[in-house]
């Protein structure tokens, strides 16, 4: 067989031959230049390679790939300034945070006033710590509504300071995780308030945002943490996510795993 | 540019969202794994050679530049690594373990067809292990549904052309062993 046709028979084997090619691949095997017994040996050995099948990876592949990636990312370079700059910034990088201080400063100058005329103000200073939460809440709320993705992280931050029991910043975190345009921030808002999925209502919450997720990464952080919940209810709302023709193949296989371990 | 193509993602994790590498593990771990398990016929080493090439791949996730296609890009780094592997390991070429074909071809339901088709596996397997490495790494290749001529070409930074003439050999070559091996076998 001519090593001048190889590029012909190659394209013929890999069924790639333009019009033209195969007019000229026809007129070389008319005139016996092209062994098509030879060719169609190959051609079958060819689609032999292509099917032998290939074992799967072990499950351990994965374990192991996604350990590498939180290793990775914990490892990335976050600038940590030094907590005088973080306080430096916390307080006077924003106007909100200005006010927080000069009331804090007005509100201790009181106090300290009131105590140094000897009187008993105990409860002042229970007064003083709650009116430090209730401007936490603030500042925390005034963050979320920030346009920059690290001011809403930071305030997502802030609210994991706060209790718990605070309804006022469990809304605001599913609010945030509902409906963030940032995926990390809804993650991130995922996160805080899965430290709480104990609670009946929060759980009953995360399940409720299953449906209202359209980014794979956070759809399969909530699967995630369905699974370690071992939440049956959520199966449902992500059989929801399954049907939709609009859910990446990937991600439905990848959201099959997570599902089926919800025993 | 839809934002979970391959090059949207990649060009996402450049930029400092390396959780989005996890959807581009999703979609090539397998057929990473196939790529290097064809070249090594070993599980764990397959498996190894995979995380290092996303390793790698955050490593030097500065270069990527998204104008060519990703999965090229990928396995341009995943032959580089594997020619790194066998150089520090100084072995180019197949390890032989028969052991492990068996295990993997072995079925067990046991039909005489099975058998048969496992045995016709086995020997297409035996017979390009015999190829040289340029020969079987392009067979591998080809073998990847996401990868053309031309992809293949820039994996292995030779003209398209060359690469035709390569698969031409490769599987002349392929079909002389595999009629050497199955005469063997009769004999035997």
């Amino acid at each position: 067989m001519e090593e001048q046709h190889i590029a012909l028979i190659t394209d013929f084997i890999d069924g790639a031959l333009t019009e033209d090619a195969k007019l000229t691949f026809d007129k070389l095997v008319a005139e016996g230049q092209i062994d098509m017994v030879e060719v169609n040996a190959l051609a079958n050995l060819k689609s032999e390679v292509v099917n032998m099948n290939t074992p799967e990876p072990s499950a351990e592949l994965k374990v192991d790939f996604y350990k590498m990636l939180s290793a990775e990312q914990a490892k990335q370079p976050t600038i940590r300034p030094s907590i005088l700059d973080r306080l430096n910034e916390l307080v006077f990088g924003h106007m909100l945070g200005k006010m927080v201080f000069g009331i804090t400063l007005l509100v201790l100058g009181l106090v300290v006033g009131r105590n140094f005329m000897n009187n008993p103000y105990q409860s002042e200073i229970s007064n003083l710590n709650g009116q430090m939460i209730e401007m936490k809440e603030m500042m925390m709320m005034a963050m979320l509504e920030k346009e920059s993705v690290s001011d809403r992280l930071k305030g997502i931050q802030m609210s994991s300071e706060l209790s718990s029991t605070n309804q006022k910043v469990i809304e605001a975190l599913f609010l945030t995780l509902d409906n963030d345009k940032s995926a990390n921030v809804r993650i991130a808002a995922l996160n805080t308030l899965a430290q709480y999925a104990n609670d009946p209502q929060i759980r009953e919450g995360l399940i409720n945002s299953i449906s209202q997720q359209t980014s794979p990464l956070v759809q399969m952080a909530l699967a995630t943490l369905m699974v370690d919940l071992q939440e049956k209810k959520a199966v449902d709302e992500f059989n929801s996510i399954l049907n939709d023709e609009f859910t990446p193949e990937e991600v439905k296989t990848s959201l099959k795993e997570r599902i089926e371990k919800i025993m | 540019m839809d934002s979970l193509s391959d090059n949207a993602l990649m060009l996402q994790v450049k930029d400092g969202q390396l959780d989005k590498l996890g959807l581009l593990f999703e979609r090539y771990n397998k057929n990473l794994y196939g790529f290097f398990y064809r070249l090594t016929l070993d599980q764990e080493q397959s498996e190894d050679l995979v995380q290092s090439v996303f390793l790698r791949i955050l490593k030097y996730k500065h270069s990527y530049h998204g104008d060519g296609k990703f999965s090229t890009w990928m396995y341009h780094m995943a032959r580089n690594l594997f020619a790194d592997h066998y150089k520090k390991n100084k072995k180019m070429g197949f390890k032989e373990s028969p052991e492990m074909a068996d295990k993997y071809f072995s079925n067990d339901r046991n039909a005489e067809t099975d058998r048969i088709q496992s045995e016709e596996l086995d020997l297409l397997q035996q017979a390009m292990n015999q190829l040289s490495f340029e020969k079987r790494e392009v067979l591998v290749l080809s073998k990847l549904q996401e990868m053309r001529y031309k992809d293949i070409a820039e994996v292995l930074g030779i003209n398209e052309n060359a690469v035709k003439v390569r698969i031409f050999r490769a599987l002349k070559d392929l079909k002389a062993e595999y009629l050497r091996l199955e005469k063997g076998s009769i004999a035997n």
